[in-house]
């Protein structure tokens, strides 16, 4: 399992990036969607995006920053045979991971009682439907590292350490993709 | 084995008759959700025979879907897996998927059948067609999930699946997820004829067809040797 530098180690499996690179590729395609509705009506789209709520947002940027964070630790231990340790790092991964849901519940429901709905304006169609399917993605990366906090109690086998890789990495894109995009919804003007 | 690799062209099969046949109906895009009664009307009226036969095509194109379904459950039969689970649930999402893609077809076929009934009706039976194939994720997550356990869990020496098929799968079965929202939305990219909610699931359903067909044909063949 150890890496020596000569030989070059792809995290997970070569087959996990079909779909971290499929993934990636459905959202540049949602972004650029996003940004060709957008140059049709920039000011619709200021306007909406002042009432979207920055904090909130950062709240879960800072959120799943210190998750993917602490699931890398996790990730680290259990390389280096720590397992108890592991374990805790994937419990902090996991808790700060399920409150970016319930932050995210909050925003929603935030945004229904001011009456701003997926059908109130093109934006915040993006905005709903956007979230909504990167939320998906959060309650799948969720399983996953409980799938992580599993191994940690088993007997390490290397199909599972690297089952355990693919899952963090998986946790990481979730991370990458909300920075993106809390970037081009909550900040860009 | 002939019999299973004739069923494993199914995809092929279904891609060309179901594309023909939507195209020939002239759906390709669909009609948009923003016409009104009267234009939909028209649509079915103008247009009545052609999407008559397109839609037989396309059901018919079914039957290969339902070929593939079976072939690659009879493949995954051989997987060394903890249990049967993902062949049957394969076997039994992909069967229902089958009914969500026709009786949708079906349903606009009996639209063109009496184009001359009042209009609101034909838009009601236009509207229930298109949002019962558009939004039907669930059991595509299902089968393509199934698929996708089945490739990870193997433990046979020589696997059934490659286990970047099993991603592929999981990623083709996301692309089916934003048609959810065409019962929000009647313009954009979410409506039923839009970027994400129609190119996009379309494209996947025909990308799914062209690789299953090729991974199932080569496990066919190794199970042979």
């Amino acid at each position: 399992m150890a890496d020596t530098p000569s030989e070059p180690h792809i995290p997970g499996e070569p087959g996990l990036w079909v779909m971290i690179f499929g993934d990636l590729l459905v959202f540049s395609l949602f972004f650029v969607t996003f940004a060709t509705y957008r140059m049709a009506d920039a000011a619709l789209f200021a306007q909406s995006q002042a009432r979207l709520n920055q904090a909130s947002g950062l709240v879960n940027t800072l959120l799943l920053l210190t998750s993917s964070f602490a699931i890398a630790v996790a990730v680290n231990r259990l390389r280096s045979g720590e397992a108890v340790r592991a374990r805790s790092a994937a419990n902090a991964g996991l808790l700060f991971g399920a409150a970016f849901v319930v932050v995210k519940l909050l925003e929603y429901r935030e945004k229904f009682l001011a009456g701003l709905y997926p059908t109130t304006n093109d934006f915040f169609m993006f905005y709903f439907a956007f979230t909504g399917i990167h939320l998906l993605h959060v309650l799948v990366g969720l399983a996953a590292l409980a799938f992580v906090r599993h191994a940690c109690g088993a007997p390490l086998t290397p199909g599972r350490f690297r089952a355990v890789e693919a899952c963090a990495v998986f946790w990481h894109l979730v991370d990458v993709l909300w920075v993106i995009l809390f970037a081009i919804l909550y900040l860009h003007n | 084995m002939i019999e299973q690799k004739i069923c494993a062209w199914g995809g092929p099969f279904c891609a060309v008759l179901f594309g023909a046949g939507l195209l020939i109906a002239g759906f390709v895009p669909p009609p948009s959700p923003l016409l009104s009664a009267g234009q939909v009307a028209a649509i079915y009226r103008d247009h009545a025979m052609a999407i008559r036969c397109g839609m037989i095509l396309g059901m018919f194109g079914m039957s290969g879907y339902a070929a593939l379904v079976c072939a690659i459950s009879v493949q995954m039969r051989r997987m060394r897996t903890s249990s049967s689970l993902p062949a049957d649930m394969q076997l039994g999402a992909g069967a229902i998927g089958v009914l969500t893609v026709m009786f949708p077809t079906m349903l606009m076929a009996i639209t063109a059948f009496r184009p001359e009934r009042d209009p609101a009706l034909t838009q009601l039976l236009n509207d229930t067609a298109w949002l019962l194939i558009i939004p039907a994720f669930p059991t595509f997550i299902a089968q393509f999930g199934a698929i996708a356990i089945g490739a990870f869990t193997d433990t046979a020496p020589e696997p059934v699946f490659p286990r970047w098929a099993g991603y592929l799968n999981l990623w083709l079965a996301l692309l089916f997820v934003p048609g959810a929202f065409s019962y929000i939305f009647r313009s954009g990219p979410f409506a039923w004829d839009g970027l994400l909610a129609f190119w996009v699931a379309a494209g996947a359903f025909f990308v799914w067809l062209m690789t299953m067909t090729p991974l199932t044909l080569k496990a066919i063949g190794r199970s042979a040797a």
